[in-house]
């Protein structure tokens, strides 16, 4: 009788301590593989820009895209992103394209005018990049834009994640044409996503 | 049967054990759901406690709760004082506030004739938290709102406002969590004060819940905060003292309301003398900074040019006196300039930019030379309004209507009023790309 109550206590002693020592491995159990993943995704900051209405009809487009197509890309290392432009007949003279990206990702580094006969005015802003071109007043040549590539914009990664460019209205500015009679068009206009590795 | 006790004993231990591990977590979790994640959950702030531990504590309405910062997450603006309901150091004649912050709202009811008014608060916040403190003056929606700030002294705040002939009601609201001192809640109409005891001179003879008196001509509300009122004491001897210390304060910060009267001096980008086109102009003109909660509404004034190219115009505000203004300069082709000096220069043009306001203005007239600095143009009107960007469309236009000469169009792109739109007119609106944006 002894020797059961022993067995008992003993018993339930190694059971108590089992009990204790499975707590212990779910509370800190180490993060599986599908865990650390999806922790590492949602650590990744994406731009949120806050899009203004437009009050005007859309016409034409202007779009964002990886040069060589490219989506991904190593950190710390400079990428480019274009954007083109189509006009659906109009003769544009001038346009504006508000670029926003997460600054804290990313540090801009350059524009290149993909057109030789405009020259493109850039400046940073604190959540975006806004982006003045006129044409040369040398070139009075009409020339509609099919998927024209308007401009590259060099930009230099600097953290990884996944992360989205848009050329969407920002404050007081929106992308835009301005065709040969000064009327302002405004183009659809998308979003690049990138991932930096 | 002993053993049959210690066995059962035993039992009720393990049992006991048992249900402690697996609840424990279970109810922290129930705690976090129940509290923290509530949507009324006030900022939560952290206080030095006895050890050098940190928690902080959660105010959701009354049923707060502590749990550990971590390490110093955060830490209180008051340098870890904990949950100091002074704000800081406050004048000696103006008692600790004592009492939990609860919102303390007084309403009054006026009857304003249709017309212009200027609603002026002299207070001094202590405390902002959650809503803060404010006064507005509503009548089916808010028609005036002053936001009180935390200040070391009393301030004076005025807005201007035109209201319709109705019935209005004029509150102050210290939200939860704040604390403010008022002297003087004023609605102004002409010569004519709209609110009854708006300096809270009269005290209500009655004790309120918190043992100070509440001014009369106020109505009762569920919240009897009389305590905020900056004279509303039921003491005799701290009613003069404070009295005293308002009126001294008063030399540092502004007075009531004044007219005050602007003479303008410009200077336009590309107009160095008379131009040939135009004498006369529409400049929008507004004060900001000089303790106001908010920039006043644009005056749009007619601007004169003389042989010299400078364009003179008068401008009119309701507004304290005081040497901290800032004034914005919008033209009818131009990017806005803020301007903070009473007689502004720059070593080139469009190169002049600032920050804090020292401009003084007194009441009555107030000459302001402007005419050393360049209001840049390039934000030209699209269907009659400015977007405060130079964008495609203002260079564009520009570029698209050179050597026109056609009236509706000067009248946009006619930069320096020459009577054409030339390649000067392309180039300043080159040069301001440089500078692109409004000044705010």
């Amino acid at each position: 009788m002894n020797n059961n109550r022993k067995i008992l206590i003993i018993g339930s002693m190694v059971l108590l301590i089992l009990l204790v020592i499975l707590m212990l491995v779910f509370q800190k159990k180490p993060p599986t593989k599908t865990e650390e993943l999806s922790s590492t995704v949602s650590s990744r900051v994406q731009s949120t820009p806050i899009p203004t209405l437009i009050p005007h009809p859309t016409l034409g487009s202007m779009t964002i895209s990886a040069v060589g197509g490219v989506i991904r890309f190593p950190n710390n290392k400079e990428l480019s992103v274009l954007i083109s432009s189509s006009s659906e007949g109009k003769n544009i003279v001038a346009y504006d394209a508000i670029l926003s990206f997460d600054k804290s990702a990313f540090t801009y580094v350059k524009t290149a005018s993909q057109m030789s006969d405009f020259n493109v005015f850039s400046y940073e802003r604190p959540t975006y990049l806004s982006m003045s071109a006129i044409k040369s007043l040398q070139n009075n040549k009409s020339t509609p834009w099919n998927k024209q590539p308007l401009v590259e914009v060099v930009f230099k990664p600097k953290k990884t994640g996944t992360y989205i460019f848009m050329l969407s209205p920002m404050g007081k500015e929106t992308s835009k044409l301005v065709d040969d009679k000064a009327n302002v068009v405004y183009p659809k206009t998308d979003k690049l996503e990138l991932e930096i590795y | 049967m002993k053993k049959y006790k210690l066995d059962k004993l035993i039992s009720c231990t393990i049992f006991v054990t048992l249900i402690f591990f697996i609840f424990l977590p279970l109810k922290n979790i129930v705690r976090a759901d129940q509290y923290c994640a509530s949507a009324s959950c006030g900022p939560c702030e952290a206080k030095a406690g006895n050890s050098n531990i940190k928690t902080r504590i959660c105010s959701c309405g009354g049923n707060g709760w502590e749990e550990d910062c971590g390490g110093g997450g955060g830490s209180s603006s008051d340098g870890g004082g904990g949950s100091s309901s002074t704000g800081g150091n406050p004048p000696a004649i103006i008692p600790p506030p004592e009492n939990a912050a609860t919102a303390g709202r007084f309403s009054q009811t006026v009857n304003l004739p249709a017309g212009s008014y200027t609603l002026t608060v002299k207070a001094r916040g202590t405390l902002v938290k959650g809503g803060g403190s404010f006064v507005t003056v509503s009548g089916g929606h808010v028609v005036a709102l002053i936001l009180i700030p935390e200040t070391a002294d009393f301030a004076t705040y005025s807005v201007p406002f035109s209201a319709t002939a109705g019935t209005y009601a004029v509150k102050i609201v210290v939200e939860d969590g704040s604390e403010a001192y008022f002297d003087l809640v004023s609605i102004k109409g002409g010569a004519t004060e709209y609110v009854n005891n708006p300096d809270f001179k009269i005290v209500k003879s009655s004790p309120q819940t918190i043992s100070l008196d509440e001014p009369d001509n106020w109505g009762d509300g569920d919240n009897k905060m009389g305590y905020y009122y900056g004279r509303a004491t039921a003491s005799a001897a701290l009613l003069a003292a404070q009295s005293s210390a308002n009126s001294s304060s008063s030399t540092s910060t502004s007075t009531i309301s004044a007219a005050v009267k602007l003479n303008l001096k410009l200077k336009l980008q590309g107009v160095t003398t008379k131009p040939k086109v135009a004498d006369a102009i529409k400049v929008k003109v507004k004060l900001g900074g000089g303790g106001m909660a908010a920039a006043t509404d644009y005056q749009t004034v007619d601007f004169n040019v003389g042989a010299d190219g400078v364009w003179s115009g008068t401008a009119g505000f309701n507004v304290p006196p005081g040497n901290t203004y800032k004034v914005y300069i919008k033209g009818p082709k131009h990017l806005q300039k803020k301007v903070c000096d009473t007689s502004p220069s720059e070593s080139a043009g469009g190169t002049y930019h600032c920050g804090d306001g020292k401009v003084s203005i007194v009441a009555g007239d107030n000459t302001l030379d402007f005419s050393k600095i360049l209001m840049l143009v390039g934000d030209l009107p699209e269907n009659g309004n400015q977007n405060g960007v130079v964008d495609a469309y203002d260079t564009g236009y520009i570029r698209q209507h050179l050597q026109s000469s056609k009236p509706d169009e000067l009248k946009i792109g006619d930069l320096n009023y020459d009577g054409n739109i030339d390649g000067q007119d392309f180039s300043l609106v080159l040069a301001s790309l440089s500078i692109k944006y409004d000044e705010e």
